[in-house]
């Protein structure tokens, strides 16, 4: 008899791999287009408007196509997500450029196109607010009463208190840029009428939200509509809340043409209407001892959240309960704000907040350390979080503490001090070398940080997520969640938890493409598969063999004879389901509306160290090598976490140095993929991932969230390399060759 | 306006007779006309990389490349790759060293990379770096994507 | 108007001849050459199409592809050398591609090479064409400015006539050119000039390492004569306005001179007299001539740029 080894912790192949490679992996796009009408939306051309109304030529046969507007929408014109405050279609303003105001549906392109063009939207303006300061004014009003969609206050001990006595209070503002998501598929849904009500199929990362949104906009019961997530391809957030909006728009469509329609987005359409990632102003005022002890943190920071509120109460709740970074204070106060401006909705984007937060924190510490002439190592081993120390919530992490561990592996790994002084050598001497030699400048840098694990407390509690197994004719177990494929391994990680609760080889678990029907709500998001997820799934597992074996009336170790007995019950016609639902574990306390107690089960700790060089002729950066070491408590698939934090990594060095969003009037001028520049591989460097394992009791079977992780590290490192290489503090991501190339010329004529 | 001719070239080895307008996008003519979805529309500007097709033994855009320059052409597609249900080592590679991970860039990576190694091309990092520079990818950080190439290289 | 793709007429040509027969019969129609497509479809896509009927060149490869040398000397080429006496002829259809992969033009000027690969990806490399590149006259265009710094020829030809014209009497306006409605560029000629201790440099400065459209280019080329003077100084650049342009005043500046420091800060100094760069969504004016000024005293005074051979082969 032989039993199951563990498929946790190995590199198990991708599920869907073979179907992507060989081409025959279906997107949304890919569908056939039997019979199916082609959808587009009718925009507003101006940031900040009343709208009058919509003008059709008349010269254009309007009985080729159907045209929607918010007067035909028969439930709520609505977009459901945190504070409901965004319509579907436009209706008596408009508050961005592009704003949906009508859709039209036709039977092929070409009449699409035409009828996209005899149709014009009549506009009255109103002044637009683009910037963080204008909006705070509340001259203008954009939402509410003051423009302000959330604020979050966190208070720990008198921050006010110890920054009049510290010894030292340094202070800086930082700034972060809007960021494109890029995912390599654009938006899409296609939505069908099925008689008496509604099937969805897109591109999307939360199927739930969809069922809800649809089922308000056209007034039907949510059981008549079905949301089918389509195989997706690319998100890091980008499809979470935005599909809420399309896929409503796609259902309006269906509903009122009683077909099946096709709402796919191009490329710019995507990247100038869809959300972006909250630009930021991040103000710390910091208090030190002589020797460096970190007495007061006071953050003030302030979201650029576009035109409507979208998932911002949540990503501004993540920045402010990061914002004190992995540090131990015990005198704290942040003050957060998101705040309405007309520029598009910012939305989630992979961290959700915390890049923001932990990029001002960790840059802010490394010029603090410049200022008090320590070494920013020091200043870091000094500070960090320790056993049992306490985050800015109050938070005791008990033994969920690897910052020191993460830093001083990360030194080790990169042989970072050796390489600190050998560069620092290399630009002493490079004004003695002849020839091209005597241009570039060499740095490396690093930051420590960490992430919470899935969402905060009452956000888990929100999504109450949910997992079932349910036996099959065959003896297979097919594990039914909601995770949507997008790219992270979710159906193979699944299989490999699922596997690893029933004891048996993971080639018996199935895992489906999810649809509303069928799967439970398992919420979205928010690096959890691994976490929340699995620690439903593992346990769902432990139960479902239990209940076999019950029923068997004896232990089944062999997964053979388990299998077999799964087939003859089933066969029998019983039916085997086991169901799980999260609840935080029990000693977990959080008080939302002051933000104190424990915001998340577990922390994610990293540090990421980048080395690069500068080239001073131009100001343009090539960045060496990055090494990332984090302790994600368990690794489930090491091929797939490694292919996380290399492309978190890229991800966020793409946000550190290149990808810069171009306003003008509120609409992104470089939309398109050569312009805006995300990395191609010869701009990205060796990017090695380290793991620790320190299993975390309170996270779900000992592994904590990793997707988002990755993306935090690099733009403060950067900053912090920029630093080690040319001895300037920059203070704004992305840090351009445009932001460099001036300050260098500006501090060698001094 | 019916502006339709007919283009006769060969795609995977079969004999096309396709009806379009001569301006109609290579792209169009293999996801719309012949169903061959998995040549992606990634961006329609030649900027991304994920439409990427060979074309008489070059790898190029679909979105850029007109029908009408493509009369008597040979034209292969990611479909043409594996051999029925079995990938291909170039394919396999990708698979074991974790190359694809969402699967929008990945076809068109690997008629990039086949072109390539078809015609010798080099196979240390920095080449195939310089290889990859017209494919996007914002899954991977490419590393896995190189070490892919490099494991099919070494495998031939 | 949006893309009707079924608007666009094409005329295929069996050879030059027929194509330039039908440029002459329907001259001022409107019709526009079609070479590798990679602009042409772009600006159908976005809608910035100046023409609805086109000229599909791709049957006249065989008589419009290709590099040859024309009064090559007979005792051999000398690497990294550019020669006296003679012309390289590279017709119109011939693909960034084969300008890579070159071995004569690799030896004539490796900065050819250089550029070609810094335009686009690999995919745009074996479609667009050096003539669709020189006839779109985009104002970064990365093979521009080289064709600027080697006082290069093109070859216009009609159905009547074939006439060249300088390339830099060629470019006049942004994104025109000097270019008859029935003339067809057939050929870029690059005169073979041999200069002492050729110094070479070509950048390209963009958003990011492939792919994106530069901010600026920048090309130089220099000798040095037996005494260490600058001679035949060219100082090219792209994006720095709307056309391709050579700084004549640094060039001059710097002839004659010996490379030194002060000498690369004078040039720098006269650059910005000469260069007027705007903002626009790719970058800045101040930071162009920033990098404008920096390259150009960097070559000027002698630290940057490769010298003769450069030791690549064509890939």
């Amino acid at each position: 008899m032989k039993t199951t080894e563990s498929a946790l912790g190995k590199s198990v192949l991708r599920r869907e791999g073979a179907a992507k490679l060989r081409g025959d992996a279906q997107f949304i796009d890919d569908l056939p287009r039997d019979g199916a009408w082609f959808a587009g939306t009718v925009r507003a051309k101006v940031p900040h408007a009343r709208l009058l109304g919509v003008r059709r030529d008349e010269r254009f046969d309007w009985d080729r196509v159907v045209l929607i507007t918010a007067a035909d929408i028969p439930g709520e014109n609505v977009v459901p997500v945190v504070l409901r405050d965004q319509p579907s279609l436009a209706e008596d303003f408009i508050r961005y450029h592009g704003q949906p105001v009508a859709l039209v549906a036709a039977p092929d392109q070409e009449t699409l196109a035409l009828a996209l063009e005899s149709i014009s939207v009549l506009t009255s303006p109103l002044p637009p607010v683009f910037d963080i300061d204008e909006s705070l004014e509340a001259k203008t009003i954009i939402f509410g009463e003051d423009n302000v969609f959330r604020t979050v206050e966190i208070n720990k001990g008198d921050a006010t208190a110890a920054l009049q006595t510290a010894d030292v209070v340094i202070e800086g503002e930082h700034h972060t840029g809007a960021q494109e998501h890029a995912y390599l598929e654009p938006q899409g849904m296609q939505a069908e009428w099925t008689g008496d009500g509604i099937t969805i199929r897109g591109s999307m990362q939360c199927p739930y939200y969809l069922v809800k949104a649809v089922a308000e906009l056209l007034d039907l019961p949510q059981e008549k509509i079905l949301v089918i997530p389509h195989l997706t391809g690319g998100a890091f957030g980008g499809k979470d809340d935005f599909p809420t909006m399309l896929g409503g728009h796609a259902a309006l469509l269906a509903w009122k043409t009683r077909k099946t329609v096709r709402l796919i987005y191009e490329r710019g359409e995507d990247m100038r209407f869809t959300s972006k990632r909250h630009p930021a102003r991040i103000r710390h005022r910091t208090g030190f001892t002589h020797d460096g002890q970190l007495v007061g943190m006071q953050v003030e920071m302030v979201l650029n959240g576009g035109a409507y509120g979208t998932m911002s109460p949540l990503v501004i709740s993540r920045a402010a309960i990061h914002a004190a970074g992995p540090y131990q204070c015990d005198n704290i106060h942040i003050s957060a704000r998101v705040v309405a401006t007309n520029h598009p909705p910012s939305g989630a984007f992979r961290g959700f907040g915390a890049p923001q937060a932990l990029f001002a924190v960790d840059a802010h510490l490394d010029y603090c350390a410049s200022q008090l002439g320590v070494d920013p190592l020091e200043l870091r081993r000094k500070n960090l979080i320790r056993r049992n120390g306490t985050q800015a919530t109050g938070q005791n992490v008990g033994d969920d503490a690897s910052a020191g561990e993460v830093l001083e592996r990360a030194l080790q790994e990169s042989d970072f001090v050796a390489r600190r002084e050998a560069y620092a050598e290399f630009n002493r001497e490079a004004e003695s070398r002849r020839g091209a030699d005597r241009f570039p400048r060499r740095g490396i840098g690093l930051s420590l940080f960490m992430h919470g694990t899935g969402l905060s407390g009452y956000e888990e509690v929100f999504f109450h997520s949910g997992v079932a197994l349910h036996g099959n004719a065959d003896g297979s177990i097919t594990a039914l969640t909601s995770q949507v494929e997008v790219g992270q391994g979710t159906r193979t990680i699944v299989a490999q938890l699922a596997a690893e609760g029933l004891g048996i080889p993971v080639e018996y678990v199935l895992t489906e493409q999810p649809d509303t029907n069928q799967h439970p709500d398992s919420g979205p998001m928010a690096s959890r598969t691994a976490t929340i997820i699995g620690g439903l799934l593992i346990t769902a597992g432990k139960r479902f063999r239990a209940e076999v074996e019950r029923r068997q009336g004896s232990l089944l170790p062999d997964p053979l004879v388990f299998r077999a007995t799964v087939a003859k019950l089933v066969a029998g016609g019983e039916r085997l389901e086991v169901r799980e639902h999260y609840s935080p574990p029990p000693e977990m306390r959080w008080d939302e509306e002051k933000h104190q107690g424990d915001a998340y089960p577990a922390y994610t700790w990293s540090c990421c160290v980048a080395a690069l060089e500068v080239d001073t002729l131009t100001g343009e950066v090539a960045v060496l090598d990055v090494t990332a070491v984090q302790d994600v408590g368990k690794v489930v698939n090491p091929m797939f976490a490694a292919g996380q934090v290399q492309g978190g990594v890229a991800q966020g060095l793409g946000w550190a140095l290149l990808e810069n969003v171009v306003w003008k009037n509120g609409v992104m001028q470089n939309a398109n993929l050569a312009d805006y520049s995300i990395p191609t591989a010869m701009d990205l460097p060796p990017i090695r991932a380290v793991f620790l394992e320190h299993p975390q009791h309170r996270a779900p079977h000992g592994a904590k969230g990793l997707g988002e992780l990755p993306m935090e590290g690099p733009a403060p490192a950067v900053v912090n390399a920029l630093r080690s290489a040319l001895g300037i503090h920059f203070r704004r991501v992305p840090v351009t060759p445009e932001i460099i190339l001036p300050a260098w010329e500006a501090r060698n004529l001094e | 306006m019916n502006n339709d001719h007919v283009f006769r070239f060969h795609v995977n080895g079969h004999p096309v007779e396709a009806q379009a307008p001569p301006m109609q996008r290579l792209l169009d003519v293999l996801r719309d006309t012949l169903l061959l979805t998995g040549t992606k529309n990634g961006c329609g500007r030649g900027n991304c990389g994920a439409c990427t097709v060979i074309v008489n033994g070059q790898a190029v855009s679909a979105c850029l490349t007109p029908v009408v320059q493509l009369e008597g052409a040979d034209v292969q597609t990611v479909e043409n790759l594996s051999d029925h249900d079995c990938l291909n080592s170039l394919q396999q590679s990708f698979l074991e060293c974790g190359g694809t991970q969402c699967g929008s860039c990945t076809p068109g990576i690997l008629m990039a990379a086949t072109a390539h190694l078809r015609r010798g091309g080099g196979t240390n990092t920095e080449e195939l770096r310089e290889m990859l520079a017209g494919n996007l990818c914002r899954c991977t950080g490419y590393i896995k994507i190189i070490e892919s190439m490099q494991q099919a290289a070494a495998a031939k | 108007m949006p893309t009707i793709i079924s608007d666009h007429q094409v005329f295929t040509p069996r050879n030059l001849a027929e194509a330039l027969q039908f440029m002459a019969q329907h001259r001022d129609e409107g019709w526009r050459p079609l070479a590798g497509g990679s602009e042409v479809m772009t600006h159908i896509y976005d809608n910035r199409a100046a023409a609805t009927g086109w000229i599909n060149l791709a049957p006249l490869r065989d008589q419009l592809a290709g590099i040859h040398e024309d009064g090559i000397l007979e005792d051999g080429i000398q690497e990294g050398c550019i020669h006296e006496g003679g012309w390289v002829r590279i017709g119109a259809l011939t693909t960034l591609t084969e300008l890579r992969r070159s071995a004569v033009l690799q030896t004539i000027c490796p900065l050819i090479r250089r550029a070609a690969a810094a335009t686009g990806g690999v995919q745009r490399q074996n479609r667009a064409t050096v003539g669709g590149r020189i006839v779109s006259a985009s104002p970064a265009g990365e093979t521009l400015p080289v064709w600027l710094a080697l006082d290069a020829e093109v070859e216009l030809s009609s159905r009547d006539a074939t006439r060249c014209v300088a390339y830099r009497q060629f470019i006049q306006e942004p994104r025109q050119t000097a270019i008859a409605s029935d003339e067809l560029l057939t050929a870029i000629m690059i005169p073979i000039r041999a200069r002492p201790n050729p110094r070479l440099l070509f950048r390209k400065v963009a958003s990011r390492a492939a792919g994106a459209i530069g901010k600026m280019v920048f090309t130089a080329i220099a000798g040095l004569d037996a005494a260490g003077h600058y001679q035949d100084v060219r100082l090219a650049f792209g994006g720095m306005g709307p056309l391709p342009l050579r700084a004549c005043g640094a060039e001059q500046l710097a002839e004659g001179h010996a490379p030194s420091d002060a000498l690369g800060a004078q040039a720098a100094n006269q650059l910005s007299a000469e260069l007027t760069p705007v903002d626009d969504l790719r970058s800045t004016a101040d930071y162009r001539l920033r990098t404008a000024r920096n390259l150009t005293r960097a070559f000027v005074a002698g630290h940057i740029g490769i010298a003769g051979h450069i030791g690549e082969q064509p890939s």
